[in-house]
């Protein structure tokens, strides 16, 4: 169930990150690494798309590693998607590189478990708090990261 | 009532003059008399003694030494409220305190830590971030209504060596080159182990609680061992001497808890200088893994790949690992115009920039360099990956936050600087690194270059400093902080 839910909220992205974009910009193998340029509209819509994910997450019914699971699933798709979607502001990479950060931070494990959660949590907190002061988000965020502390704590 | 204390005053000068200890005298030709003058009723009565001259400089003159001359100070020519730590000095073993007659392992002179060490100024006045420790399990004892602040510790033979020698060990034995943290340890605590920050980052390396953090934690989720006891391990390996000396010192090894409350533990002498060196020189191999992919094992450094491990001394410009190996930054290099990217520089710029902004971050601030030039279709000179020669201060006004700036002035600076960060990928990289790091000190690193021509102006070049540091090619020139 939680896999659907996470599929509503990424299907766009995922999708969008496999195909060449209808106006033409680049996406693709070039050196050895893929990328595509992309506006930033559509850079802070994924982003708004993880943050409403973990909400969904944080409120679904699912028992503990269900929901730690699924912030681990979440977190994948962001990262690959971060990694090849660049935006040629790099004002726009530093906030995105703020927002997502934090999920670049999480423990690829095979065996997701609450300390690596927990751990995370850690990171977003020493790494991402203080470094947002003063800095627009998006609406939310601070949110999610309640909601995944409520997660991992939990 | 009078002649008692004439008398008891003719005994003081009298005993001082006879019970005149002997110091090492490096260069006894070279000796000169300090012209210091007393501050406290009994300095007046300190007889004064010969200090000790340990190299001729190019343009090095520090207070209270002779021009152009990298001298130690002693015990009877430092002011009273300078001695504070002295005791526990001479306390320190022998082998770390004392002068070695023979030390391969040293590949630059003390002159190079004692010039750094007395550039801190508060020779005369105190420094509010001069601290003193009660005990190893307390927090330093910082100024405030009650407590005056310290001058700077006096730079006896004791202290010197202390620090030098354990500096030297510790970098030989975990094998980092023992010049490329010179300078930054001038840009942080200029060596002295009473040095405490604001951000309660502590001592020699100017560890913050994240930093002790990341040397007791567990290496591995299931084991109970720490970082600390990996390298421990590992050094035993090694059979290095300098190794071999670090083992034997059993304080060196303690774990000290990342809370302030006890970040004495990392200060105080007799254990410290040593032990903060060690702790700063795990943490900087730490992050260094993390980062590249370069691990110590027996003293060596080795790149973990999927094939095993390649020696680093047998191939030393082996494509690095870790982070920079999972963000492509080579291959990003590469199609930049950077041909043959320099692996020393890649660790050099981002293992420095990890130790004030975290490890993500330097890396991230990186890519997003390489990843910004790419989207709008430049490319990248190694000219523009120069941090001694290129100039960073192109943004700095608008960086800085000026005194008593009005809040009209900061709309406008702040307008400008958001303007200025969107359009970044014009910048060179020690310009972009100083607009678009976020969190930290921005530029700092060109503030550690700074502190690399600063040495080879004042001491010689090449004398203090790593050959080609944050430099993708050779050329040397006067960077700008």
């Amino acid at each position: 169930m939680y896999a659907a839910i996470i599929f509503a909220a990424f299907i766009t992205s995922s999708a969008t990150a496999a195909v060449k974009l209808s106006d033409g910009r680049e996406f693709g193998i070039s050196m050895g690494f893929r990328h595509q340029v992309i506006a930033d509209e559509q850079l802070r819509q994924v982003v708004a798309s993880a943050v409403a994910t973990i909400d969904r997450i944080a409120k679904s019914p699912w028992k503990a590693e269900q929901k730690l699971a699924a912030i681990h699933d979440t977190y994948q798709k962001v990262k690959v998607y971060r990694a090849t979607s660049w935006s040629r502001s790099p004002a726009t990479e530093m906030k995105l590189d703020m927002l997502i950060g934090p999920y670049e931070s999480f423990p690829v494990a095979n065996n997701f478990k609450k300390q690596h959660c927990q751990n995370y949590y850690s990171t977003l907190k020493n790494e991402w708090e203080p470094t947002t002061k003063g800095v627009p988000t998006l609406n939310g965020v601070s949110r999610a990261w309640n909601n995944l502390r409520a997660i991992c704590e939990g | 009532m009078k002649n008692v204390i004439l008398i008891l005053t003719f005994l003081v000068l009298i005993t001082n003059c006879v019970s005149k200890q002997p110091i090492t005298i490096i260069f006894p030709d070279q000796e000169k008399e300090d012209a210091r003058k007393p501050s406290g009723f009994f300095d007046f009565f300190k007889k004064k003694e010969p200090i000790v001259t340990l190299m001729k400089c190019v343009n090095c003159t520090t207070p209270y030494s002779e021009p152009n001359t990298v001298q130690l100070e002693t015990e009877k020519s430092c002011t009273s409220d300078r001695l504070y730590y002295q005791d526990r000095f001479k306390k320190i073993s022998n082998v770390y305190k004392l002068k070695r007659d023979n030390f391969p392992e040293a590949n630059f002179p003390e002159g190079c830590v004692v010039h750094i060490m007395r550039s801190a100024g508060a020779y005369d006045t105190e420094s509010p971030y001069l601290t003193q420790c009660a005990s190893e399990d307390s927090a330093p004892i910082r100024e405030s209504d009650k407590i005056k602040a310290h001058k700077l510790a006096c730079t006896t033979s004791e202290y010197a060596y202390s620090t030098y020698n354990a500096f030297v060990d510790v970098m030989d034995c975990l094998d980092i080159p023992q010049r490329e943290l010179l300078p930054k340890i001038w840009n942080e605590s200029q060596f002295h182990t009473n040095m405490y920050g604001k951000g309660d980052d502590a001592g020699v390396g100017q560890l913050t609680g994240d930093a002790i953090q990341e040397v007791i934690k567990q290496k591995y989720a299931d084991h109970e061992i720490t970082e600390l006891d990996y390298f421990k391990a590992e050094m035993r390996k090694s059979n290095k001497p300098s190794c071999n000396r670090i083992l034997a010192e059993p304080s060196a090894w303690k774990i000290i808890g990342a809370k302030p409350a006890t970040r004495c533990g990392i200060m105080t002498p007799e254990a410290n200088p040593l032990r903060n060196i060690l702790y700063t020189a795990v943490f900087y191999r730490v992050i260094t893994a993390r980062i590249t992919g370069i691990y110590y094992r027996a003293g060596k450094e080795y790149i973990r790949t999927a094939d095993g491990f390649i020696d680093r001394s047998e191939n030393k410009n082996a494509p690095l690992g870790g982070r920079v190996k999972e963000y492509q930054l080579i291959e990003k290099m590469q199609a930049l115009g950077i041909q043959n990217p320099n692996m020393d520089f890649l660790k050099q710029v981002l293992v420095s920039l990890a130790f004030n902004a975290g490890s993500n971050q330097a890396v991230k601030v990186f890519d997003n360099f390489l990843k910004t030039k790419i989207a709008n279709n430049l490319t990248v000179t190694e000219a523009e990956l120069d941090f001694i020669n290129a100039n960073s201060l192109r943004d700095k006004p608008l960086i800085d936050i000026p005194d008593g700036e009005t809040e009209e002035a900061k709309v406008e600076r702040e307008t400008k600087l958001a303007e200025a960060r969107s359009q970044a990928f014009d910048r060179n990289l020690p310009q972009f690194l100083r607009l678009m790091q976020n969190g930290g000190s921005p530029g700092y690193v060109s503030k550690i270059a700074f502190r690399t021509t600063k040495l080879n102006n004042e001491i010689g070049a090449g004398l203090c400093t790593q050959p080609s540091f944050l430099q993708h090619s050779l050329p040397q020139a006067q960077p700008q902080q």
